[in-house]
């Protein structure tokens, strides 16, 4: 599904990453770890089209076409979703509209028909159940006033709306409480399909707990340099990071 | 103008039409032209003495628009849309009278007189376009004892208003809103002055202007706040949105306090669309375009979501998503 192959990054002429290679296959679960300032952010940030990163060398194949080409919304209606580490607020923009508006421009690219209002504020009321996002939320404008946990619930919202092909979660668990992080961990296993596909990005082994990974790789220094199964986020969070940097 | 069509039944609807005598009345309510209510009354002298409008309001022979009178305790149970034709006006409410009037079209310059007695209610929503030539306004309010006065002026392109506001009773409030859309090479100009000429009254000033293109804009508030007007709120805020890197924004706030206990605050702010917000709905699968008409609608919808009238606010609201920014 995903194919990223060399890809080098830099910001401002800073080089952030340095030849990452990544294979992502339907119905898998990749988790991505590593220190801070790895780059795992800025490679989510490449896959999702955010301005002012510049590719300078690789490749992104995605559902065997070239994803670099395309604009942020285009990726969007292809199917890729970014679970943002900071969600936005947008005072006077409701939820509710916000969502109406992005799901029929998805289902507009994909020649499915647009829901109507009725059909529209069921799927709302059952997603918002599904991720155990408060329904007084939706009619509030997106994220104002929202407690960083609700904020990282409304982006799991959001994911159960779209039901993208590949969804990448920037630490999503950072900042909620352990309940809170149950319910969004349980509510992305449930929106795990045969054809879809998610990577989790995390400093810690604990989100990997509940959504449990296929495999998972170690970035630093804008490279991965260790990819293994489920096992190795346990080493890494018993033996920290030191030791594979280093070797 | 364009797109601002409301239901016949949501409204009563008075053209200021310079070409023929014009009058109407409803509930007691008198909306006419200088041609209309010499005809009705004989001269305008007359008819400023049936109102008992002080002579030092107006001079009569200055109103040559329409003039809106609204009786003691006298309340429209419909918004009133006033057609412009430029010209002077005058909106005269007298004690205990309510108002709800959406002014629009004055291609022109327009100049209205505003008189709000004791405890008497305006609410005015003012929708101007400017040509190539610059649509002028100028509002001059006098407001006695806890009267209210609240105006939206909502513009496009190249206006200039002026509104002089004297909060002369004890009590009185008074909230401006302006939001102004320029692009191209227009200019729009917006200058306040406020007068607390007496205590516990309130002043509450929003400009936004939203520029593209080359355009400019110039907003000057101005509060005077005079030694007796103790126990004084006055807020202003100028918040603007610069679409694009050659668009010019002045600010010019000004207060003067003769008074020591009052609550007053200024604040400007010049800004883009924030691209933060524009990746995340991009994000989502909303076009760019879109997504920066979504959050300038919501900028512009923010000094709009108070006016007291939901058919005007509806309609307004509906004329802004046609317009087509850039």
């Amino acid at each position: 599904m995903l194919s990223i192959r060399n890809l080098h990054t830099s910001v401002y002429g800073n080089k952030i990453l340095k030849g990452v290679n990544l294979e992502v296959k339907a119905g898998e679960v990749h988790a991505i770890m590593g220190p801070n300032g790895a780059g795992k952010s800025t490679l989510a940030a490449v896959l999702t089209g955010r301005s002012g990163y510049e590719v300078t060398q690789g490749e992104v194949f995605f559902e065997g076409t070239d994803l670099l080409q395309f604009s942020p919304e285009e990726r969007a209606r292809k199917g890729v979703f970014l679970s943002f580490q900071y969600p936005v607020e947008i005072p006077g923009v409701s939820m509710a509209n916000f969502m109406k508006i992005a799901v029929n421009e998805q289902r507009k690219y994909r020649n499915l028909p647009l829901l109507t209002a009725s059909e529209f504020l069921k799927r709302m009321r059952e997603k918002a159940e599904l991720v155990g996002l408060e329904s007084s939320l939706i009619n509030r404008s997106v994220n104002e006033g929202f407690s960083g946990g609700e904020k990282k619930r409304n982006e799991i919202f959001q994911m159960a709306m779209l039901e993208p092909t590949l969804a990448i979660l920037d630490e999503t668990d950072s900042g909620l409480d352990i309940d809170a992080l149950r319910i969004v961990a349980n509510g992305v296993t449930m929106l795990k399909r045969p054809d879809s596909a998610t990577i989790v990005i995390t400093h810690y082994q604990r989100l990997l707990d509940y959504i449990v990974p296929d495999v998972v790789h170690v970035m630093a220094d804008g490279c991965i340099i260790k990819s293994a199964g489920k096992e190795l986020a346990l080493e890494l969070e018993s033996k920290g990071y030191e030791w594979l940097v280093n070797s | 103008m364009n797109g601002l069509s409301i239901p016949e039944q949501d409204v009563y609807r008075f053209v200021a039409d310079a070409t023929k005598a014009v009058y109407e009345e409803w509930n007691g309510i008198v909306a006419g032209n200088r041609a209309g209510i010499v005809e009705k009354f004989g001269s305008m002298e007359i008819f400023l003495r049936h109102c008992r409008i002080h002579a030092s309001v107006t001079d009569a022979a200055s109103i040559n628009g329409f003039m809106l009178y609204v009786p003691c305790g006298k309340h429209s149970d419909k918004p009133l849309l006033i057609r412009s034709s430029g010209g002077n006006n005058l909106i005269y409410i007298a004690s205990g009278g309510v108002a709800d009037v959406l002014v629009y079209d004055s291609n022109e310059e327009d100049a209205t007189t505003i008189r709000l007695d004791e405890a008497a209610s305006l609410h005015m929503v003012r929708l101007q376009q400017g040509g190539q030539k610059s649509v002028s306004t100028h509002i001059k309010a006098w407001q006695a004892s806890s009267s209210r006065m609240s105006v939206h002026c909502v513009t496009f392109g190249n206006v200039r208003n002026t509104l002089d506001a004297t909060l002369a009773g004890k009590d009185a409030e008074h909230v401006v809103r302006g939001l102004t859309f320029t692009k191209e090479a227009e200019h729009a100009a917006n200058h306040v002055d406020i007068t607390h000429a007496s205590p516990e009254c309130s002043s509450n000033q929003l400009f936004r202007h939203i520029l593209s293109g080359t355009s400019t804009g110039d907003f000057t508030g101005r509060i005077v706040v005079s030694a007796n007007a103790q126990k004084t709120t006055a807020y202003q805020r100028s918040s603007n949105i610069l679409l694009h890197p050659e668009t010019k924004m002045n600010i010019t706030p000004q207060l003067e306090i003769y008074a020591d206990d009052v609550k007053c605050s200024h604040g400007a702010t010049v800004g883009q669309l924030d691209a933060e917000a524009v990746f995340y709905l991009r994000s989502r699968g909303i076009g760019e375009a879109e997504a920066r008409k979504i959050l300038l609608q919501a900028l512009a919808e923010e000094l709009l979501k108070d006016i007291a009238s939901p058919a005007v606010k509806q309609r307004i609201l509906q004329h802004l998503q046609i317009m087509k920014y850039k």
